[in-house]
């Protein structure tokens, strides 16, 4: 997990904060987020600058870091859970006309045989489907923390009571469990 | 956080999310302290809270593995961003950026659909605004210690059908709103002096117009209204455990509390379009409407009631993030109320117009543009069927 500390109580410095530096602030968190989802890098980019492209059109009404920051992880859980549910369709579809999936995602470990990355690459694949299982709220719980958002900043990007997040992450947590477990042992068993 | 809850003395047992705040430290000193000295006596708990953390270090070790080889250079990141506004500026009209692109390819049929969502958002908020709002006529002026103009606007993309389905839209859910019109006879077709007499501020009218209409002003008279909100806190629980938020403490003080908020006597003008006749290409020309009204003013009827009902609303867990972002986006102490916009539908710039910070709105899917502004406490919008913001502008700065 990336432990960021949070700046939520830190007021934004001044309203003309100049863009850019808020986008080299962020970039690489919501880049990060994004390729958490969707394993591609040509699409966690595009995914990043569609959320700077939203945010530099209509800032947010956003009085502190914290919210800001929390903004943009919304936008960016959002285009990346759709992107993420687009895969799995398109990859269903592939399965189900019995082509090949082409999976991209951590097959860059340099050092790592080819059935390492083979396997690296499908335990990836198995994570973002279980992940993409999930009903819509646990999936942004659990991936705001994975990037190591903050309950405050959870509750802000999901629109639920500070004090309600450690509760409702730690069902997320449990479901997640569940399923991959059950997944991955049908998968070892074929 | 707050999750005294936990603690109940009745309940022998903690809750399993105290124990994911605790291993996330997300616990003040005293609720850790307490957690801490239950879990030495009860072995249950520790079970729990064993399994806790083992689950988060299977879940959150799973999703370190997906994370990125290497994070893309910053300032390449940046210039391709910066690349991809300066052709969007070149290709739209002025400096208007799309929120989709795809609007334009959108059929007509779904272009009506979403002219009619648009018109519901403008009923949210209108129902925010009421939100804001109003005393019964028993309750005196001089208890209303809160009170601000509206003076800025701040567009809101919103997901239509989220907020459309949510119970928390509506405010008739958590009290009684009503709203009065002034109660004055207006004449019906008044000239620009009788207008002049009636409201009291300047009438400003355009000198330049969209090509195709007509400079014949029709005035319509608006009276004036005042919306009353009163919170009933019977009402409001019961939509909250409709929601799934029955737990939520609701706050002593807001019940009964009232709101209000008063608009004062305008003018909306209608430009009609110049040709007469009832042909095809006739009822494609243009036409305009420009309204005029008081910055409507908002009041509670105490120095913190606008702030406790918006800190309430923004706590309710279930509060959709649409309708959460459009109550964070009232600001008591700058005067700003939403706008709320339909996601990907409709075009938005801020623009300058005659010295002031203005929204500017169009959509070239249905050819509707608008703008809205406020100047000297006074609202002034421009609602016409032409998404050419160049023109729309042209007319804003012409009002004298």
């Amino acid at each position: 997990m990336i432990v960021q500390k949070s700046g939520e109580s830190l007021p934004i410095q001044t309203q003309a904060e100049s863009f850019e530096a808020v986008f080299t602030r962020y970039y690489p968190l919501v880049y990060q987020l994004a390729y958490r989802c969707t394993g591609r890098n040509d699409e966690a980019d595009d995914i990043a600058q569609e959320v700077f492209l939203r945010f530099y059109r209509i800032p947010p009404h956003a009085t502190t870091e914290g919210e800001q920051r929390a903004w943009l992880c919304r936008v960016a859980t959002n285009l990346s859970l759709n992107a993420l549910r687009g895969q799995q369709r398109r990859t269903q579809r592939e399965e189900q006309s019995g082509e090949q999936a082409t999976r991209q995602g951590s097959l860059s470990q340099g050092e790592k045989s080819p059935e390492e990355q083979l396997l690296v690459a499908e335990q990836a694949a198995l994570i973002r489907s279980v992940l993409a299982e999930l009903p819509e709220r646990q999936q942004s719980y659990i991936l705001l923390r994975s990037i190591g958002l903050s309950y405050a900043e959870i509750a802000q990007a999901t629109g639920v009571a500070s004090a309600s997040v450690g509760s409702l992450l730690g069902r997320a947590e449990r479901e997640f469990r569940r399923r991959y477990n059950e997944r991955a042992a049908t998968f070892r068993a074929e | 956080m707050n999750e005294q809850q936990h603690f109940e003395q009745n309940d022998p047992c903690l809750d399993r999310g105290l124990f994911v705040a605790l291993r996330d430290d997300e616990l003040s000193t005293s609720e850790r302290v307490q957690a801490q000295t239950h879990l030495l006596q009860c072995a249950d708990c520790s079970a729990d809270e064993r399994e806790v953390r083992a689950t988060g270090e299977e879940v959150y070790s799973l999703f370190a593995t997906l994370k990125p080889a290497a994070v893309p250079d910053t300032r390449q990141a940046f210039a391709a961003l910066q690349a991809k506004i300066n052709d969007e500026r070149r290709t739209t009209d002025l400096n208007i950026v799309a929120l989709s692109g795809k609007q334009a390819q959108r059929s007509f049929r779904s272009a009506q659909k979403h002219m009619r969502l648009r018109w519901a958002m403008i009923a949210v908020a209108a129902a925010l605004i009421a939100a804001i709002l109003l005393p019964n006529a028993g309750v005196l002026a001089n208890q209303f210690l809160s009170l601000f103009h509206v003076q800025k606007f701040q567009p809101v993309q919103i997901d239509a059908d989220q907020v459309t389905q949510s119970l928390y839209k509506n405010l008739n859910n958590f009290g009684n709103v009503h709203v009065a019109m002034a109660n004055t006879d207006v004449p019906t077709h008044p000239t620009r002096a009788q207008v002049e007499q009636y409201i009291h501020f300047p009438l400003l009218t355009p000198s330049v117009l969209p090509s195709g209409v007509a400079n014949t002003p029709q005035y319509h008279i608006f009276a004036g209204t005042r919306g009353t909100f009163t919170f009933d806190a019977a009402k409001a629980r019961a939509a909250m455990r409709q929601m799934g938020d029955g737990n939520v403490r609701l706050p002593a003080q807001l019940n009964g509390a009232v709101y209000t908020i008063t608009v004062a006597p305008g003018v909306a003008i209608q430009y009609a379009r110049a040709c007469q006749s009832d042909d095809a290409a006739c009822r494609n020309q243009k036409q305009l409407g420009l309204v005029e009204v008081p910055s409507p003013m908002v009041q509670g009827t105490n120095a913190n009631a606008l702030n406790d009902i918006r800190a309430f609303m923004l706590a309710l867990p279930h509060l959709s993030p649409d309708v959460r972002d459009l109550w964070q986006s009232v600001d008591i102490q700058s005067g700003t109320i939403p706008l709320p916009l339909p996601t990907a539908q409709t075009n938005v710039a801020r623009v300058s117009i005659q010295g002031v910070s203005g929204v500017l709105m169009v959509d070239s899917s249905i050819k509707y543009g608008g703008v809205i502004w406020q100047k000297n406490n006074i609202v002034y919008a421009i609602l016409t069927n032409t998404s050419e913001g160049a023109s729309i502008l042209a007319t804003a700065n012409s009002l004298r």
